[in-house]
């Protein structure tokens, strides 16, 4: 049993490194079109148009320019690459934000901050070296002086590379940015792309406006330290002014690379992960029939839908069940049928259980995360009746403590809830699969099998319905309204529609059987309002 | 001998203050207004849940009538500082939306250098969003126009603006000219009215299918997606919010896919769809060059394909595929643009285009991998054939008056179970009804004329749907007509096959079998063999 276990996972993880090695290396090539992109514009000749496209010719197909994109290609793909870990695996729960921040510091996180930075450094010298400007090199022999002089706007630059890197790491790795969305229709990996880089472009423009600014305060405050940092060691001298005199730091060119390389150190990070995304939610068809697993077979379907190790395979393997059930008639067809021999509906079974299972530990998830929240709301009410008018002091200090105390524990609840609705996508996708086809069982389904599973699957179905309908109730009783996450209340929203909808489903096209269907009173009675088609 | 349906196929009611209350058992049912009532008890079994909806432009909300209770005159008024209102703006909407607050309040509340700033400021933003938001000019009236694209008669000056039908229960959503939606349910438990700052122009109006309560509005704006709160008792907990694209204004129509996961908005003034995630508020473009600005969208009922026309020659349907990116085909018509469309079962189209004379073409889209005779000629299939003639034939009533019936066409709609089919006219006071049959293979296998529905005199029907709840098996259908004077007429269609027998049947005057082509013949035959035995 291990064995197959171990070759399933085997076989999930090579699909997913494949994708993973197929993302970076386009992100890479990306970022060569962009860099030539770049090379063109800081070239601008306007008055000598034919030299402008030679000179970027030359530039982007010389020897010197080539050798350095492979070492910062070289970086890209470690980062590509030690950042996959990321997208593959379960996202860990943390409690408060305290948490949160302790997750930063764990060994897999420092080496992902410390290629950013990197990536940064690497990013401002590449730039700076390839592109013909004044301050393409370090060190310059000194015009007035004996030896060599640094070329402070050079040094300035990298190590702004190295605080973008920083930058963006401390922000990125606290917001949580590997979240896999997947596209609400089946898009082409360049169609999607392409309108992410559209919609990212503008914000980044933004965005790198910020570590700039920072930067540029920062080096005029301590600039003087930086520059004797370098220069000492290696016995370098200073010909100009030196840099962070105000006058010199404000030079627009400046302030222009400086924000530019900003810029492209968002458009790597971020479209790297446009890439992921884009191929690592492309749809894939897998086996439904569960054979004998040997070294050469595919990962079936049932495999994928338990595949906890891997949320994002699981997810695949949603996405393709809720495409099987409104889509693909003919992969359908195999899901209704029977083994032989036997006659054992294994197919239907195997993924009925896998679904119902997910979509039950989707709704204790909520339970407990409400249920939590209802013990402590009671403490923070009916102790207040019990306290007189003579222990008004206690009273008042117990109040006060309250205050103190409320706030983590609201701040846990949502943390809770934000950790359950992780898997709101597959519970979407797992109702709306299970759902469809149990209508379409009534034409498509010639043994029956679906219909001793149907009393379960309202049930659950209904479960969660109410779970959700306590968490809305909740969500108005607690004095401090939820958070301003939109993110959280969209998916709540999305979450309630799609279990209405699967209920409904099922409601109007079993509407003149639901007596056959023996279930319980109560069930019928919380399925009244959908009869009425008034929920 | 390919011969095909044309409107001189009908036969015509002689006296012209009758009108048409019914269709049974195979003949039309005529009666004077004051018969009406009596009328509609005779055939009460089919309408006896329906809603008996009215209405008159007294009901209509004028100035003063607008400004009802609503929940925001339940509360108080609280009385925030100008600074404090500003950062909630700030803090909700964004920056943006703060400055152009800061810019609208009184120059004394905050200090007059933030205001003068905040204005300037506001100055700039608008200059940026005039050169960003490219907004064509649309004609107000004739061709191009809002008016002229959407399928209600008249519709800049009609009552009712258009109506929707729930899909899976008696609930009829009617937008009238006050741009107010009406609510009306099953056995009148009062009308929920829903009116928004937002809803202006109402075009087009879906409910959610797999939903009860959530209707889709395209509005002059964008899409409101309301939920509705039912009975009178409720409008003001009736909520919605707006989805909004860039250039994507004025929205013409909507509709949800029939799994009711999506919903689809075009514009006349985008080349792009819109297909949205209405809980997450976000759409995603879908587009392809040629066409210009999109008229109307529809879903086929199984949700495997989409159609979408555009202001010009070209149309496409979209084919939503398995798990792979939709695909459009792209089709064009001879002259005009595509003016009314509907799918029916088994994936087959109709549509009619502005041109003249207009003629009715189904498409059957569907695959048909077990037609033998397709195999070596060129998917000659997926061929748009001639169904109606729709040209403008005139009836003389008495010596002066006449009526005539055809033309452009405004509205078409086909009942979900594509027994009948349904036509309105630009230039007609009445309502052409067919008959339609199906085969299994999406070809139509069948027309004949089935009777005109002629309106009080002087009016003119607005927009037709048909009932969408229709069981199978059941013996009538319901087409819902909105008339000039806001009077909504349920007509049922009953049908004679389950009273009477075949004989009677072939005896009726304009029966019309069209056998469209020869490669039909095996299949008719086939499907036909098998209905005798039964």
């Amino acid at each position: 049993m291990d064995k197959t276990a171990d070759i399933v996972k085997a076989k999930c993880k090579e699909l997913l490194v494949k994708r993973m090695f197929l993302a970076v290396a386009a992100s890479i090539i990306v970022h060569f079109i962009l860099m030539s992109g770049v090379i063109l514009v800081t070239n601008l000749k306007i008055t000598h148009p034919v030299e402008w496209i030679q000179d970027t010719w030359n530039v982007i197909t010389c020897l010197r320019m080539w050798t350095y994109f492979l070492v910062f290609s070289m970086v890209i793909f470690l980062q590509g690459i030690i950042c996959s870990k990321d997208y593959i695996n379960p996202i860990s729960y943390a409690s408060s934000r305290f948490v949160k921040f302790c997750h930063i510091f764990t060994m897999h996180n420092l080496l992902v901050g410390s290629l950013f930075i990197l990536l940064g450094g690497i990013l401002a010298w590449l730039h700076l070296s390839v592109e013909d400007s004044r301050f393409s090199s370090l060190i310059k022999n000194c015009e007035t002086l004996q030896g060599y002089c640094l070329v402070e706007e050079h040094y300035f630059l990298l190590l702004e590379g190295f605080w973008i890197g920083f930058y963006f790491f401390t922000n990125f790795s606290y917001l949580d940015s590997r979240n896999l969305q997947f596209c609400i229709i089946p898009r082409s990996k360049l169609s999607q792309v392409k309108r992410g880089i559209q919609i990212m472009i503008t914000n980044t423009l933004l965005d790198a406006v910020w570590p700039t600014i920072y930067f540029l305060g920062f080096y005029s405050a301590f600039g003087n330290y930086c520059r004797s940092f370098f220069t000492s060691p290696f016995s370098l001298s200073i010909e100009d002014i030196p840099l962070d005199k105000i006058s010199r730091l404000l030079s627009l060119s400046l302030i222009f690379y400086a924000w530019l390389h900003a810029v492209l150190f968002v458009l790597i990070i971020q479209s790297m992960h446009l890439f992921f995304q884009a191929y690592l939610t492309e749809w894939i068809p897998f086996v439904i029939e569960k054979i004998e697993l040997t070294e050469k077979s595919k990962i079936s379907l049932a495999d994928a839908l338990g595949m906890e190790k891997f949320p994002i395979l699981r997810q695949l393997g949603y996405l393709d069940l809720v495409t099987i059930a409104q889509k693909d008639k003919t992969r359908r067809s195999i899901l209704f049928t029977l083994s032989q021999p036997g006659g054992h509906p294994y197919n239907w079974n195997n993924i009925i259980e896998k679904s119902l299972s997910l979509i039950k530990k989707f709704s204790e998830g909520l339970n407990s995360a409400c249920s939590n929240q209802k013990e402590e709301n009671p403490k923070l009410t009916n102790t207040v009746p019990i306290s007189c008018a003579q222990t008004s002091d206690k009273l008042y200090n117990y109040h006060m403590r309250n205050l103190v105390s409320a706030t983590p524990t609201i701040e846990q609840f949502e943390n809770k809830l934000r950790h359950a609705i992780n898997d709101a996508q597959t519970v979407i996708w797992a109702a709306d699969a299970i759902s469809t086809l149990a209508t379409v069982s009534l034409n498509e389904d010639p043994y029956g099998i679906v219909q001793k599973d149907l009393p379960e699957i309202i049930e659950v179905l209904l479960n969660v319905k109410q779970s959700l309908d306590k968490l809305q109730k909740l969500n108005i009783s607690i004095r401090k309204p939820m958070s301003d996450d939109k993110f959280l209340k969209q998916t709540l929203t999305a979450l309630r529609s799609a279990v209405r909808r699967s209920l409904y489903r099922i409601v109007s096209h079993f509407k003149n059987y639901i007596d056959d269907l023996a279930l319980s009173p109560l069930t019928v009675d919380h399925l009244q309002p959908f009869f009425t088609y008034r929920e | 001998m390919l011969k095909i349906l044309s409107l001189q196929d009908f036969s015509f009611p002689s006296s012209d203050n009758l009108i048409t209350a019914s269709f049974m058992y195979d003949e039309p049912v005529y009666c004077t207004k004051e018969e009406l009532q009596q009328e509609i008890q005779s055939f009460a079994t089919y309408l006896h849940d329906f809603p008996v909806i009215n209405i008159t432009p007294e009901m209509l909300a004028t100035r003063e009538t607008a400004r009802t209770i609503g929940a925001r005159d339940l509360f108080l008024p609280v009385q925030d500082s100008s600074f404090k209102k500003i950062a909630n703006i700030w803090r909700e909407k964004g920056l943006l939306e703060a400055i152009r607050a800061a810019a609208a309040e009184s120059p004394i509340e905050i200090t007059y250098q933030v205001h003068w700033l905040a204005t300037r400021m506001t100055q700039i933003l608008d200059v940026i969003e005039r050169g960003t938001f490219w907004s064509k000019v649309l004609p107000i009236s004739g061709f191009g126009s809002v008016a002229d694209v959407i399928s209600t008669r008249d519709w800049t000056t009609a009552l009712i603006r258009c109506m929707a039908w729930h899909p899976h229960c008696i609930r009829l959503a009617i937008a009238t000219r006050d741009d107010r939606i009406r609510i009306f349910s099953i056995g009148n438990i009062g009308t929920a009215v829903l009116r928004h700052s937002a809803q202006k122009s109402v075009c087009c109006l879906s409910w959610r299918p797999n939903a009860g309560r959530e209707l889709a509005a395209a509005c002059q704006n964008g899409v409101l997606i309301w939920t509705v709160e039912l009975g009178a008792a409720s409008n003001s907990l009736s909520y919605a919010y707006t989805l909004k694209y860039r250039n994507h204004a004025p929205v013409t129509s909507v509709s949800w896919n029939p799994q009711g996961d999506l919903l689809v908005s075009c514009s006349l003034t985008d080349m792009n769809m819109i297909i949205w995630d209405v809980a997450k508020e976000s759409g995603i473009p879908l587009r392809r060059l040629g066409g210009g600005g999109l008229c109307f969208t529809h879903w086929s009922p199984c949700g495997s394909r989409l159609l979408a026309t555009t202001c010009r020659k070209i149309f496409r349907v979209w084919d939503i595929g398995a798990g792979t990116s939709w695909k459009s085909e792209r089709w064009t018509v001879p002259n005009g643009r595509v003016a009314a469309a509907c799918f029916g079962p088994n994936l087959t189209l109709l549509f009619t285009s502005t041109e003249d004379p207009s003629m009715v073409y189904s498409l059957p889209l569907q695959e048909q991998i077990f037609d033998v005779k397709k195999v070596g000629t060129l998917d000659d299939n997926k061929v748009a054939i001639p169904l109606i003639d729709l040209s403008k034939v005139t009836f003389p009533i008495n010596d002066e008056d006449e009526y005539s019936v055809g033309g452009r066409v405004t509205s078409m709609d086909w009942d979900p179970l594509g027994k009948y089919l349904a036509i309105i006219f630009q230039d007609s006071s009445l309502v052409a009804i067919f008959k339609t049959k199906i085969g299994a293979t999406s070809r139509i296998t069948k027309v004949e004329p089935l009777c005109f529905v002629k309106g009080f005199p002087g009016e003119v029907p607005n927009c037709i749907q048909f009932y969408q709840n229709c069981q199978e098996g059941t013996d009538s259908t319901i087409l819902t007509i909105a008339w000039s004077n806001g009077f909504i007429q349920h007509f049922p269609i009953v049908d004679g096959a389950y009273k009477e027998s075949n004989l009677n049947h072939s005896k009726n005057v304009g029966i019309m079998s069209n056998t469209f082509s020869i490669t039909e013949d095996l299949q008719t035959s086939l499907y036909s063999s098998f209905s005798y035995i039964q």
